[in-house]
């Protein structure tokens, strides 16, 4: 076959190509081993020098051509075939594995940065407590009424001579903390504490507290109001109400209780406990309590998680349970 | 408590709002409220009564009087006279000992004879129903109705049940005996021993005090004759025992937060009262009383400034005074030091009587202190008792310096008291009033009498002066009704005034003071950093107990014996305090594996360590990874440690072959020959590795387990020292190019190595931007392009200074044969 036969059939058959391994047939008919062009260029050295010289370039030319014309429409094809394949975007993506914080730590995290914007240091403590800071200090004796309604779990310790507990509250912070500074100052202590008590959707035997102090020349409960309201109008939205009410513990006096409500509900919910500082608990870390006041205050973390997020039940903190902790 | 609605009204004269106004009112002013339930006719209310009010408020009356405060009506007292018969007295038919007055500091007895037993009229019956109380019979129905009123517990003996005596009836409160039993009403058997108070008659324990009447003197349908116990025990020792015997009754309830005992005779003169309407009989002249130690109204003083300031309202005396008074706390606003001028003066004449008590003879008998004593106390303020211990109480002041209402001391007739403070003694103290005059209780004279000051001293040497009284200004000194057993300082006036004015009322008004910049501490910072990076890597934070059970243990093969052990577990499960967090995140595992087929968890808490003189506590974070290849998850694992490390700016990381264990973590719960030790420098930090399948056996997991924990605490301090800021160079840098021929094996580190070195101080960075190898570079070799960064902190670096150094790089470099820079 002659060069220039050879050039039209191929390019006539390459322009009707429909598919790739058409194209694939047409490299191997002209290119392939035993193909026509390959032949033709196999049989040059046998042809004489002269014509050799001739032929030569003209047939290592075509085949530069055909491939270059088999290049180019594949990627025509190719070009199609892109075009023809549509994203379904209502498809869903691909499933990315993520990772989540619990819910408490993005409590914790939100009342750290509005008790920082009040001014307040956050300071933290230990969970294992001596009797005397857990509760002598804080204006509650041996005899206390108040001590069987702080249930406690106590340690094992034989060789250490003071009786050890987990702490009930973070309010033994207070005396820590005080016992180190002086006013005038304003603090919060996050941190874990214990309850020795029957589990239910509503208690648990740890839980999580927040506590507050406040200490001034004439620190008062309208001080207290501001910085409780503002707390509450920054965790939640402006859709709470918030009351407060009469209470007793013994390290505060006056003592009161703050509930919130969702302006939708009809049910108050307990949120802090608080009071002005008591004249005690200052002589207990040698402050004069004719010179100052304070206040003091503990939120329950678990329960303004429970509220922000409508969990009901306390146990689904501590549970472990990515059903649950992959919701946040 | 639970309060009947119809019930509080038979107190209030008036009409009481509507029970939910009610409700709400006392949520507000007094204790939460909840309810009204609807309960017949009636509404009930169910009260949660602070603890420092059941003494007055576990009583219809007590809520009573809160609402007759709170709703500005009067209280109208039920009567509770009983007619006593004109011709036996009581004390001729029952004699009452008391064998310890600390355990029992009042009875009251009286006897009612005569009487029929029998169901309880409608009324009666209907008021207990309401508040969840079953009839019993007519004599028992009072008693305890007394009691859901006033709050005083009442019982009363079938005399006829008790032992007999020869003349009279003995009742006996006195300890019990070891060995001595009781049954109870409701026929259980208790054993006793010496802590346990009992009432007795001659022979038996007929009741535990203040908790449970005994079965031997029970009122039956055949009684005729019954002894009435109205009494007061001591708060603690009522608790003790009711904790011991694991019995808590109304009436123990009641006893353990401590009454009132001048409630006693009223309680049991209304019973007596209402048993002669509804049973009949003949109530016995008079109360047999047994009351050593007399509880008599006291006083507080009050700054209305510092109402204010601590309430943070401005609220007038007047109001004050007016709340006071709604309370039943009558006030008066005193010029302290004529107050007490005045008040002692109006002593002057009284008995001398050495030793006299300030509490139960004043103002009728004194000596010199209990006479200053007591004069204070009526302007509410509390000194000591003895006049060496007076003289230690408020200012240092001069002969000079004296004003009326100031105490002055001297040595007294015979031998004064002396101490370490007072070598010479100090036998009397005196109140000045003004024109070189005193008033004193003179041991003397016999009586209280005015005297000349330096007439005295010359039979008494001078020994000091002090003030007392401080405030120039008027006071309120308020006079608190015995029943307020909780009112002893200003402090509990405040919160009374407080909470009737009502919190809702008081503008909240943010507080002024420091302007201190919000201080988070790194740590905390740094903490909520490690989370949300966790985060990001695809770790879902867990929050876990911090116990642990002994199976746990067991399961992770370690000895409960290291760890820190509770006393009262709540359960086997929490019985330990968790040494690592690993346990936990092992069985948040096999509960996860149950949905979800990989996953990775992390925690960041605290663990317990136990050392021989010690408890300690240590933060860590430890995290899980579960997945299908163990070494696949060992890379993962740290891959996401070395991420994290980095992101916090750390990056001399290194993990070394697992070796014995140091202190902070004895807890082996890897495989050791594919597990490592996170280490930064030379400090451990860490571990990190794959679960040992037999612990993962006993945990019940099919999967391969990596985890990994970290010291927190060593974390964060590395953290820290990262983290310490640089200030931008205020000068020029320069930069320099360097591209190096080496072998295909060298390291970048030892070409960083010499850079460094030699450039010193003035090199800011090196960067690596380019390595290549191929056409062009000679075969076994490869290319390094670096960029140098010089520039100084205090300088501008001239050309010919970065000329010098780079040549110097340059020529070190070179000084390797095998390395060739490229120019």
């Amino acid at each position: 076959m002659e060069l220039d036969q050879i050039k039209k059939q191929a390019f006539e058959e390459i322009n009707q190509a429909k598919t790739l391994s058409d194209l694939e047939q047409i490299r191997i008919k002209y290119l392939g081993r035993k193909g026509d062009l390959t032949k033709i260029l196999r049989s040059l050295k046998d042809l004489p020098l002269e014509k050799r010289r001739k032929l030569g370039p003209q047939a290592n030319e075509l085949k530069e051509i055909i491939q270059a014309e088999i290049k180019k429409k594949i990627q025509k094809l190719q070009g199609i075939n892109l075009r023809a394949q549509k994203i379904d975007i209502t498809a869903p993506g691909a499933k990315i594995s993520k990772g989540h914080l619990h819910p408490i730590s993005l409590i914790l995290k939100r009342i750290e940065e509005i008790f920082c914007s009040m001014g307040f240091e956050i300071v933290e403590g230990p969970d294992i407590e001596t009797e005397y800071y857990n509760f002598d200090a804080l204006n509650i004796p041996k005899e206390h009424p108040a001590r069987d309604t702080m249930d406690t779990f106590w340690l094992k310790n034989n060789k250490i001579s003071q009786r050890l507990l987990l702490r009930t509250h973070t309010s033994p912070m207070q005396i820590r903390y005080m016992k180190k500074n002086n006013p005038p100052f304003r603090i919060v202590v996050p941190g874990r504490v214990f309850r020795y008590e029957a589990t239910d959707a509503s208690h648990d035997v740890q839980f999580y507290q927040l506590e507050g102090l406040m200490v001034d020349k004439d620190i008062s409960v309208a001080n207290f109001k501001a910085v409780i309201q503002e707390f509450i109008k920054a965790m939640f939205s402006k859709d709470i109400e918030m009351r407060i009410r009469p209470s007793y513990f013994p390290f505060t006096e006056p003592s009161f209780e703050v509930d919130i409500k969702r302006k939708d509900s009809k049910e108050w919910l307990e949120v802090a406990g608080a009071g002005m500082v008591h004249p005690n608990v200052f002589k207990a870390v040698g402050y004069n309590p004719l010179n100052w006041q304070g206040f003091a205050f503990g939120v329950g973390i678990d329960r303004i998680a429970m509220i922000k997020y409508k969990i009901d039940d306390i146990r689904l903190f501590y549970s472990g349970d990515l059903r649950f902790l992959n919701q946040f | 408590m639970k309060v009947s609605y119809k019930w509080l009204q038979d107190y209030i004269q008036g009409k009481l709002p509507g029970p939910k106004k009610l409700a709400e009112a006392l949520t507000m002013h007094s204790f939460e409220t909840e309810g009204p339930e609807k309960v017949r006719n009636d509404y009930v209310f169910d009260i949660d009564i602070l603890a420092n009010r059941a003494h007055d408020c576990l009583g219809h009356l007590g809520i009573a009087r809160e609402c007759a405060v709170l709703f500005n009506k009067k209280i109208k007292f039920p009567k509770t006279k009983p007619r006593e018969s004109r011709t036996i007295t009581t004390e001729d038919f029952v004699e009452v000992k008391i064998k310890n007055t600390e355990l029992c500091p009042r009875y009251c007895a009286r006897v009612i004879t005569g009487i029929k037993v029998g169901p309880s009229p409608k009324w009666l019956k209907e008021r207990l129903e309401a508040i969840g109380q079953k009839s019993i019979n007519n004599i028992v129905d009072i008693t305890n109705y007394v009691m859901f009123e006033t709050g005083q517990p009442l019982h009363a003996f079938d005399a006829d049940k008790l032992a007999p005596a020869k003349k009279k009836k003995q009742i006996i409160v006195r300890q019990a005996k070891k060995g001595e039993a009781i049954v109870t009403l409701d026929e259980e058997k208790y054993e006793l021993d010496s802590s346990v108070l009992v009432i007795a008659d001659s022979r038996d324990p007929i009741a535990i005090a203040g908790i449970k009447g005994g079965k031997k003197a029970e009122i039956g349908n055949k009684t005729k004759t019954i002894i009435l116990e109205s009494a007061n025990f001591e708060p603690n020792n009522i608790f003790k025992t009711s904790k011991k015997l694991g019995l808590q009754t109304e009436a123990s309830l009641r006893f353990r937060y401590g009454l009132d005992p001048n409630l006693a005779p009223e309680a049991i003169d209304r019973a007596a009262n209402l048993i002669q309407k509804i049973a009949g009989g003949q109530v016995t002249k008079g109360i047999v009383d047994i009351y050593p130690f007399k509880i008599k109204p006291w006083k507080i003083s009050l700054k209305i400034d510092k109402v204010r300031s601590v309430l943070g309202v401005d609220i007038s005396e007047k109001e004050v005074v007016k709340i006071l008074k709604s309370l039943g706390m009558v006030s008066k606003i005193v010029s302290p030091r004529k107050e007490i001028v005045n008040l002692a003066k109006k002593l002057i004449g009284k008995p001398y009587k050495y030793g006299a008590s300030t509490s139960q003879e004043a103002p009728n008998l004194f000596d010199c202190s209990s006479f200053t004593r007591y004069l204070f106390r009526q302007i509410g303020i509390e000194i000591p008792r003895m006049s060496i211990e007076q003289i230690k109480v408020g200012d240092k002041i001069e002969k000079e310096e004296l004003k009326p209402g100031d105490l002055v001391f001297s040595k007294g007739i015979g031998t004064p008291h002396r101490d370490k403070d007072f070598p010479q003694g100090v036998g009397h103290v005196a109140l000045y009033i003004g024109n070189n005059k005193i008033i004193h209780a003179s041991k003397k004279k016999k009586k209280v009498v005015v005297e000349d000051l330096a007439r005295h001293l010359r039979s008494s040497q001078w020994r000091g002066a002090r003030r007392i009284i401080k405030e120039e200004d008027n006071i309120l000194v308020v006079d608190i009704p015995t029943r307020r057993l909780d009112l002893k300082i200003p402090e509990d006036l405040i919160e009374e005034i407080g909470r009737i004015y009502g919190y809702e009322k008081i503008v909240s008004n943010p507080p002024f003071g420091l302007l201190s910049l919000p201080r988070i501490r790194d740590e905390i910072k740094i903490k909520d950093k490690i989370k949300s990076i966790l985060e990001g890597l695809g770790l879902t934070e867990v929050y876990n107990y911090s116990f642990v059970g002994e199976n746990d243990i067991k399961k992770c093969k370690l000895n409960s014996e290291k760890y820190i052990e509770l006393e009262n577990p709540l359960s086997i499960e929490f019985k330990y305090l968790r040494r690592s967090l690993i346990t936990n995140l092992l069985k948040n595992t096999r509960e996860n594996l149950k949905y979800f087929e990989r996953f990775k968890l992390f925690e960041i808490g605290k663990i317990y360590l136990k050392t021989k003189n010690k408890l300690e506590e240590k933060e860590m974070l430890s995290g899980i990874l579960i997945g299908k290849n163990a070494q696949e998850l060992f890379f993962e694992s740290k891959g996401l440690i070395d991420l994290l490390l980095n992101k916090l700016g750390i990056t001399d990381q290194w993990y070394d072959d697992f070796q014995a264990s140091p202190e902070w973590t004895e807890e082996v719960f890897w495989d050791k020959e594919r597990s490592a030790e996170i280490k930064l420098g030379n400090d451990e930090i860490g571990f990190l590795g794959v679960i040992n399948p037999e612990i993962l056996t006993a945990f019940e997991i099919k999967k391969p387990v990596v985890a990994f924990e970290i010291n927190l605490g060593l974390l964060i301090k590395a953290v820290e020292e990262e983290l310490i800021y640089q200030p931008p160079s205020k000068y020029p840098a320069v930069i320099r190019d360097i591209s190096l021929l080496v072998n295909i094996d060298d390291k970048v580190a030892d070409v960083l190595n010499i850079i460094n070195t030699v450039g010193g101080k003035i090199i800011k960075d090196v960067d690596l931007f380019d390595i290549y190898e191929g056409e062009e570079i000679p075969q076994g070799k490869k290319s390094f392009a670096f960029h140098i960064i010089y520039q100084a902190e205090d300088r501008t670096l001239t050309d010919q200074e970065v000329d010098a150094v780079h040549k110097k790089i340059v020529q070190e470099l070179e000084k390797n044969p095998e390395w060739q820079v490229r120019k």
